[in-house]
């Protein structure tokens, strides 16, 4: 990406940003995919699966910093550069934009052990998944805004540059037992595939502009820059311009021959008493270590430049030997190198935790009694999710009301209060009709009416195919 | 009875999910987005004492040089350039006037923009400040674009003799001030 086309790069991501909580799926058993929020979940059928490619598409978009595409994009009087820097100046360097996009190819579980006491699940399936963090590099922003001029004596961080994006799919087998009638735990192992990886987040350095001796300025420079790539560099330097062989070299990948990982989950639910219920899960507790088709880019440099002395050279140099000597040190300072160095990177890893109350007894009409489910309609309850993120992790505080509305519709609203935003009311319906289940899942419902003006959207929604416990 | 309940109930949720509103926004004015960053350089310096310079009481260059640039020519600074300020500030205690002139050469050897920056003497041995400061702006900007070699020419005036013992030195510092316009 060339310097002019920053600011514009910078602008689509505010656009179209993402985040991972899944807060409304997150407890809700009725939908098998919750098993992928807590393996050690309560799990209310026989056995499921997933309709292939249709079972589980999640896409959720945000950034923190309180400002909006609308915001920059509103049709109105005001100059949109005017504009532009207003809500630039807004963001600070640890606001972030985070996009997230999960597919599943294909999923199943069942149910096993004893015929009168089938305790014990299995569940699997492989999906991919997209995840990008960037933190806002202000101090980039401002120097290609701003200059130097405002900020003599002030450093520009170059470590505002953080950022990291994935592609990858993950095959996973999960185990889930019932110990007793309080106890359930669960595991889950994944094994990940890594498509393609670019990762900066070690960025280290400054660049300062003081008052001289010299001269007027004195400018330091001292730059410690790393970008690590895998799975990009054969899809970018390969000569052929042949689109269907790069597509199936990421088939492949996407079927164990990218870069390769592994990681589990871990969760459990204990029923505190008849109507109390507190669980909670671990999940990517993993890493992938990228050793094929890796290319990383190092800037590493340390310059003071007081500008040149053009008359008076007292280093015993020849004037020429002078001025090459101050060419090479900024070509020095700015010189890209490129290593195949492999490397290693932690999952983000997850954090799920809920406390939970079920109250008001169903009627007997309503109870599909055949079904070994909650003897309640309702449930209230709060939910913590956490996610490791480069800089620093991100929380999200969920309470929530779920529904037994009628027989096949059981609905869950949810309030959050995370880095986006404090309002954000979310949305999930989950509806049985005989095997086929069908879900979606929304949040931040109060911006629909300017879907532009919200600071993040989540929607996840999916069919699968259910056996119930009937025996 | 129950279906129709739960049909009504399907569709208004089904709908508020679906059917997000938008207010006007216009993308287009994306396009007008300039970046107009400042940047502050220091550019040429140096020190010099009298008693460097040994000479009599007649005006004699003392120092040239002639330095190949490359900055002006690189493509960035040709599209984005619009304005650039040079000052000049020089430190006399020396009791002589010095004259410096920056020539700014074009590719053929041609000079295309010349400064001069004129330093009066210091009679009480005194730090005599003296500020110069050079516009390029419209047709000059241009000029200092097509600049690739800087010739630069230090001359005592002519004045009081001075020798290896006379008081004093000459300091120059100069910045440039960049304004740069950036339309991604």
């Amino acid at each position: 990406m060339n310097i002019k086309s920053a600011p514009v790069f910078i602008v689509f991501l505010v656009t179209i940003c993402f985040s991972q909580n899944k807060q409304i799926l997150y407890g809700f058993s009725e939908i098998p995919q919750s098993l992928m929020q807590n393996p050690g979940g309560r799990v209310s059928n026989r056995a499921y699966f997933g309709i292939p490619l249709l079972s589980h598409f999640h896409i959720n978009a945000g950034h923190s910093g309180g400002i909006s595409a609308y915001d920059f994009l509103s049709d109105n009087s005001v100059d949109f550069n005017t504009k532009f820097r207003r809500e630039v100046n807004r963001l600070k360097s640890n606001d972030f934009f985070t996009a997230t996009q999960q597919l599943e190819l294909f999923s199943g579980g069942f149910a096993f052990g004893d015929s009168y006491n089938k305790n014990k699940y299995i569940s699997f399936g492989l999906y991919q998944e997209f995840d990008l963090i960037s933190y806002f590099p202000k101090d980039y922003v401002r120097l290609a805004l701003n200059g130097n001029q405002n900020s003599i004596g002030r450093p520009f961080r170059l470590n505002d540059l953080s950022l990291n994006a994935d592609i990858l799919s993950v095959f996973h087998v999960g185990f889930n037992k019932k110990v007793n009638a309080k106890f359930t735990y669960g595991f889950r192992g994944k094994i990940y595939s890594s498509v393609a990886n670019v990762n900066s987040t070690r960025n280290e350095g400054q660049f300062l502009t003081v008052r001289g001796e010299n001269n007027i300025y004195r400018h330091i420079f001292n730059t410690n820059l790393e970008a690590r790539t895998s799975g990009i560099a054969s899809l970018i330097d390969d000569d052929n311009s042949d689109v269907s062989k790069d597509i199936k070299t990421l088939r492949k990948r996407l079927l164990f021959g990218g870069n390769l990982g592994l990681g589990v989950d871990l969760g459990f639910t204990y029923k505190i008493d008849d109507q109390w219920t507190f669980d909670a899960s671990i999940l990517d507790f993993g890493f992938i270590s990228y050793t094929k088709d890796v290319k990383n880019y190092q800037v590493k440099g340390d310059l003071v430049f007081e500008g040149a002395n053009p008359l008076f050279v007292e280093t015993g140099q020849t004037a020429e030997e002078y001025w090459t000597e101050i060419e090479d040190d900024f070509e020095d300072l700015f010189a890209v190198d490129t290593l195949k160095n492999t490397y290693t990177r932690l999952r983000p890893v997850k954090l799920n935790t809920s406390i939970n109350y079920a109250f008001g007894k169903k009627n007997k009409s309503d109870c599909d009694c055949r079904v070994a489910e909650s003897d309640y309609q309702n449930a209230v309850g709060a939910q913590l999710y956490a996610i490791a993120r480069p800089k620093a992790p991100q929380l999200a505080l969920t309470a929530y009301y779920y529904r037994y509305l009628f027989k096949g519709i059981r609905a869950k609203a949810t309030y959050t209060v995370d880095s986006y935003a404090f309002d954000n009311i979310g949305l999930g319906v989950s509806a049985h009709l005989r095997g086929l289940n069908f879900y979606i899942m929304a949040d931040n419902l109060l911006k629909y009416q300017n879907i532009y003006d919200t600071q993040s959207v989540s929607l996840q929604l999916g069919f699968n195919y259910i056996l119930k416990n009937e025996d | 009875m129950a279906d129709k309940k739960i049909n009504l109930w399907l569709f208004c949720i089904i709908s508020m999910m679906l059917l997000g509103c938008t207010k006007p926004i216009d993308l287009d004015q994306a396009k007008d987005l300039s970046l107009t960053p400042v940047v502050e350089s220091s550019l040429f310096f140096y020190k010099g004492k009298a008693g460097e310079f040994f000479i009599g009481g007649s005006g004699a260059v003392l120092e040239t040089s002639t330095v190949n640039i490359a900055v002006f020519d690189d493509a960035f600074v040709q599209d984005n350039l619009v304005k650039a300020e040079f000052l000049f500030e020089t430190t006399n205690t020396i009791n002589r006037a010095y004259s410096l002139q920056v020539d700014f050469l074009d590719g053929l050897g041609a000079i295309v923009h010349s400064i001069a920056i004129e330093t009066p003497a210091s009679p009480r041995g005194e730090e005599l400040l003296s500020t110069h400061t050079e516009l390029f702006e419209g047709n000059n900007i241009q000029n200092l674009k097509s600049a690739k070699q800087l010739e630069f020419t230090l001359t005592m005036l002519p004045g009081i003799p001075i020798n290896e013992g006379t008081f004093g030195e000459i300091n120059l510092k100069s910045s440039g001030t960049f304004y740069l316009e950036i339309n991604p």
